[in-house]
């Protein structure tokens, strides 16, 4: 069950192996380059390990590896997007591992789509809905549920 | 003109639950036959306050019941009534009906009106009936005439403003922990201070006791601060001193009484048009105890003190990047970078110190709720005890002596419950039927000591050993060191049995308590002497943001390993290693066996070392039990900030947290209970493999 | 008071005689030891030398300790000087309002 986005909203999209996905723009809060990661212990293989940003530890999530996609190196090109997603009462933050970030766009609630039954995917239960914008198909992300299911 | 009061209301609580402590101090002392005027005093001051208080914000249940508690006072004050120990009762009783209601207010709950109405009914009582003495008398009690009532409208604008002060320490004041070198400097900062001392009663070096203060002092304080105000400063040596505050000048007192908690000055509508700061609840409190603007404290959030640890943290995180960075260079101005930032260390360490000391408090404030505990713990369990503290000014972080309330608690209880005896049974043994519980506090290399002890009837190891049998816990035929036996007491559900003594009633868990200060970063250790009594003796870290940890390497990962938990770092030799077949591997250091854990299969990384003897060994301790680290390297010690991984990501045992390094790299700080737990989960396959390798 | 109460260092050495030194820490912590160190330097001849130049912790036991050690040097008769009062200590003297007990009888400071 996706929730409906709002009226008229802002996302960031990026690119994953060839697919556009999308963020709402209010959670994004930097975008940064690659950095040493700690690996945790027992975490599953997506979750890379806490980076050092200013320091505080925060969670890098692969998501190459999240929706088992082919995993690619990471170096000095790969991008990390920061978000702060709300948890409860607090707020968490989280890095994702995309291949590059694109452009963006205004989404009118009106042009959403919720995705069709696809049996149970890797990516299918965090994915909010699809857009289109610019000629190309976007999968907007629940970012609730993406980093929900990852810090447990 | 309207004003919003909510913003100040969560002062007011703050200071009223304060003020109801120092009632409640006072109360414990009247009723322990110190009859002082200026307890009484300090007693309607407190009601006075927050009846002004609560009338101001509305909360006219409090309000209604206070007055009718400041009436019981005034008479009490005035000496129009005596103080009987029944009025002592009936007053500690409001004490607690007034902490129940301004909860209730502070959560926006009702109350519940029962309670309050009859203790209210029986206070009104009290005030109606006849008081034995004539007429309402103005006359003040023996020692100090505060300057309450001084005639409104006649003070002349020339008389000097300030107070006269006469300070005679008692016996016990400079132990426990009064100095009045620290109150004469605080008193300096009031205004200006004139001091005669009085060298008198000073006997020779060799009759002096040394921790005795027998120097007294008359001081003239010039200044325009109010008598709360100075009375502040003497708080906590009231009733351990003879101590006497006048004003300079007959007609020097303002026409309005300032009550304890000076939040309704702070709070009239008049004021309320005054400069800036007195729009800010922390500054109005400020401003209201010192108009001259000088001293006293300040309230702050402690959202805005972490930030600032926080700040002096990445401070010192880039400092140590800058100084990475200089020991690679080459050259006269490197070595000159160098040093200039060998005195910037310094100097950021400093303001890391002084800054985390922000957030230290004196124990005091948990120290405080034990006489009234004990006293009515005696009451009900027909026991005499004499409660003893010391170091209530130790100061501990703000966290770590939120979180060591209970446990004290908990062992405070045990003492009186089952460590000293009935007075009979104690006069049978030879003791005096007065039984003591001591509390002591202090610094000890970078620790903060807490100690409780009783000179009751000890642990009987015999019976320990019983129970400990009865339950499994021993076998049969083992022989336990005493200290083993000891540590019996603190296995989980043993406690629920009655171990040591015979009147009857729970043990509380000392599994809980130690748990509970094991979460803090401390360490409980117990001792007892058969006959003489108990001690229980817990260590503390002065903060928990901050840990003295041993990076450790394994491959490349860095792990930080508390330095509180380790023992000894020990290179193995073959000859030590016995593997249990498909077990475990376990090392033999003279006459103990200690487990070895593998770092590196215990965290899913690869190391440099498989082979036991080409690694080093870490021998860390938790909960009494011991486990050995097996680790590539030590490097450095360091003080690492600890930062929580359960904020972003979750908790993950075996890890206490995180840190940075200086070079931006996260170092997973290890939590030694978590890590045995977590070797102890382990699949047999794993380890069996391991043994195969093992010499 | 100028008199000689004793002779001088003539036949007494420059080391044998009493000679107080207060450590960093002049509290009540320390007070019986440090009451236990003035005793033992007493037990030498004086003129004593007392050196406050370390101190930097220092409360009203501290001070009273002083203040004691002065009092006895003035009922036997004895000289002292002060070698050094850091400023820790000068501030609690001060504060204390203790100054002219503790004048070195005679002798000024060094």
């Amino acid at each position: 069950m996706s929730r409906e986005p709002a009226a008229s909203q802002q996302y960031l999209t990026f690119k994953l192996a060839g697919e556009e996905y999308g963020l709402g723009i209010r959670l994004v809060q930097e975008i940064r380059g690659w950095s040493a990661v700690t690996a945790i212990p027992h975490s599953p293989d997506w979750m890379l390990g806490v980076m050092d940003l200013r320091g505080v530890p925060v969670p890098i999530m692969d998501l190459r590896r999240r929706f088992e996609l082919e995993p690619a190196q990471f170096g000095p090109s790969t991008v990390v997007i920061v978000i702060r997603v709300p948890s409860g009462d607090q707020e968490r933050t989280v890095g994702l591992v995309v291949d590059a970030v694109s452009e963006v766009y205004d989404i009118n609630a009106a042009d959403c789509r919720s995705l069709p039954d696809i049996g149970s995917a890797a990516s299918s239960e965090v994915v909010q809905g699809l857009a289109q914008a610019d000629g190309k198909t976007l999968i907007l992300l629940d970012a609730a549920r993406l980093t929900a299911n990852a810090v447990h | 003109m309207t004003l919003d009061l909510a913003q100040f209301h969560e002062t007011f609580f703050e200071e009223s639950f304060e003020a109801l402590g120092s009632m409640e101090a006072a109360l414990l002392k009247l009723s322990a036959g110190e009859a002082d005027g200026e307890l009484i005093n300090t007693i309607f001051r407190v009601a006075h306050s927050i009846k002004g208080g609560s009338a101001t914000f509305g909360f006219t249940d409090v309000a209604a019941f206070t007055h009718t508690l400041e009436t019981l006072l005034d008479q009490l004050r005035s000496g129009q009534r005596q103080v009987q120990s029944s009025i002592v009762d009936i007053l500690l009783r409001s004490v607690d009906v007034l902490r129940e209601m301004l909860s209730a207010t502070q959560r926006k709950q009702p109350a519940d009106p029962a309670m309050a109405a009859g203790l209210h009914a029986e206070l009104q009582a009290i005030v109606k009936s006849p008081t034995g003495s004539p007429a309402p008398v103005v006359a003040k009690l023996a020692t100090v005439a505060p300057p309450a009532v001084a005639p409104p409208g006649s003070s002349p604008a020339e008389a000097i403003r300030g107070w006269r002060i006469r300070l005679v320490p008692g016996a016990r004041m400079m132990e426990h922990g009064n100095d009045p070198l620290r109150m004469m400097r605080e008193l300096a900062t009031l205004g200006t201070l004139v001091t005669r001392a009085d060298a008198g009663k000073v006997p020779t070096l060799a009759e002096l006791d040394p921790e005795v203060c027998l120097l007294s002092w008359d001081m003239e304080l010039r200044s325009e601060v109010e008598l709360v105000a100075v009375e502040q400063i003497f708080e906590w040596a009231v009733g351990e001193c003879t101590l006497s505050i006048e004003p300079l000048s007959p007609v020097d007192s303002p026409a309005v009484p300032v009550p304890a908690a000076a939040v309704a000055p702070a709070l009239a509508p008049q004021e309320v048009a005054a400069p800036k700061p007195k729009a800010k609840a922390p500054a109005a409190a400020e401003a209201a105890r010192a108009p001259s603007g000088e001293g006293g404290s300040i309230r702050v959030s402690i959202e805005k003190i972490d930030e600032l640890l926080n700040s002096v943290g990445e401070l010192v995180i880039t400092q140590s990047v800058c100084s990475q960075l200089a020991a690679t260079l080459e050259g006269r101005q490197a070595n000159d970078l160098r040093n200039a930032l060998v005195q910037f260390e310094r100097h950021m360490r400093a303001l890391q110190e002084s800054v985390m000391r922000v957030r230290m408090l004196p124990i005091a404030s948990i120290f405080n709720r034990f006489p009234r505990m004990i006293r009515d713990l005696g009451q009900r369990l027909g026991k005499k005890l004499e409660l003893k503290m010391s170091g209530d000014q130790t100061e501990l972080d703000k966290t770590v002596l939120e979180k060591i309330g209970d446990p004290l608690v908990h062992l405070v209880r045990n003492a009186v419950d089952h460590g000293i005896e009935m007075p009979d049974k104690r006069r049978a043994a030879g003791k005096d039927e007065q039984g003591t519980i001591s509390l002591h506090a202090y610094h000890k290399g970078g620790n903060v000591i807490v100690e409780v002890s009783d000179d009751g009837a000890g642990l009987n190891r015999e019976r320990i050993l019983t129970k400990a049998r009865e339950r499994g816990l021993v076998g049969a035929d083992e022989e336990l060191s005493d200290d083993k036996i000891l540590n019996l007491i603190f296995a989980p559900g043993f406690s629920t049995a009655d171990v040591v003594s015979d009147v009857s009633g729970r043990g509380v868990g000392m599994d809980v308590v130690r748990r509970n200060i094991n979460e803090i970063g401390g360490h409980v250790q117990l001792y007892s002497t058969p006959g003489k009594g108990s001690m229980v003796r817990i260590r503390l870290p002065l903060t928990l943001a901050i840990l003295d940890g041993q990076l450790a390497r394994v491959g490349k990962e860095i792990y930080i390993v508390p330095i509180v938990s380790i023992v000894e770092t020990i290179q193995i030799r073959r000859d030590q290693v016995s593997s249990l077949a498909g077990k475990a591997e376990l090392l033999r250091l003279r006459d103990e066996y200690i487990p070895i854990v593998r770092l590196y299969e215990l965290f899913g990384t690869q190391a440099d070392h498989t082979d036991l003897v080409n690694g080093l060994l870490m021998i860390v301790e938790a909960d009494g039990k011991r486990v050995g680290l097996f680790v590539d390297e030590l490097m450095s010690q360091q003080q690492v900030v600890i930062k929580s991984l359960e904020t972003n990501f979750r908790q993950v045992t075996a890890l206490a947290g995180a840190t940075m390094l200086g070079d931006g790299h996260v170092a997973l700080i290890l939590d030694i209970p978590g890590v045995i737990v977590r070797y102890l989960d382990q699949p047999q396959a794993a380890r069996a493999d391991l043994s195969r390798e093992a010499a | 008071m100028t008199e000689d109460a004793q002779p001088t260092s003539g036949t007494a050495t420059a080391e044998a005689r009493g000679r107080v030194v207060l450590g960093g820490s002049c509290t009540i912590h320390e007070a019986a030891a440090i009451k236990a160190h003035m005793l033992q330097q007493f037990a030498r001849p004086g003129p004593y030398e007392i050196d406050g130049s370390a101190v930097s912790r220092v409360d009203a036991a501290g001070v009273q300790l002083c203040v004691a050690f002065a009092l006895d040097c003035l009922e036997r008769g004895l000289e002292f000087i002060w070698t050094g009062r850091s400023q820790a200590l000068e501030q609690a003297i001060a504060l204390l309002s203790v100054g002219a007990l503790l004048e070195s009888p005679g002798a000024g400071m060094v």
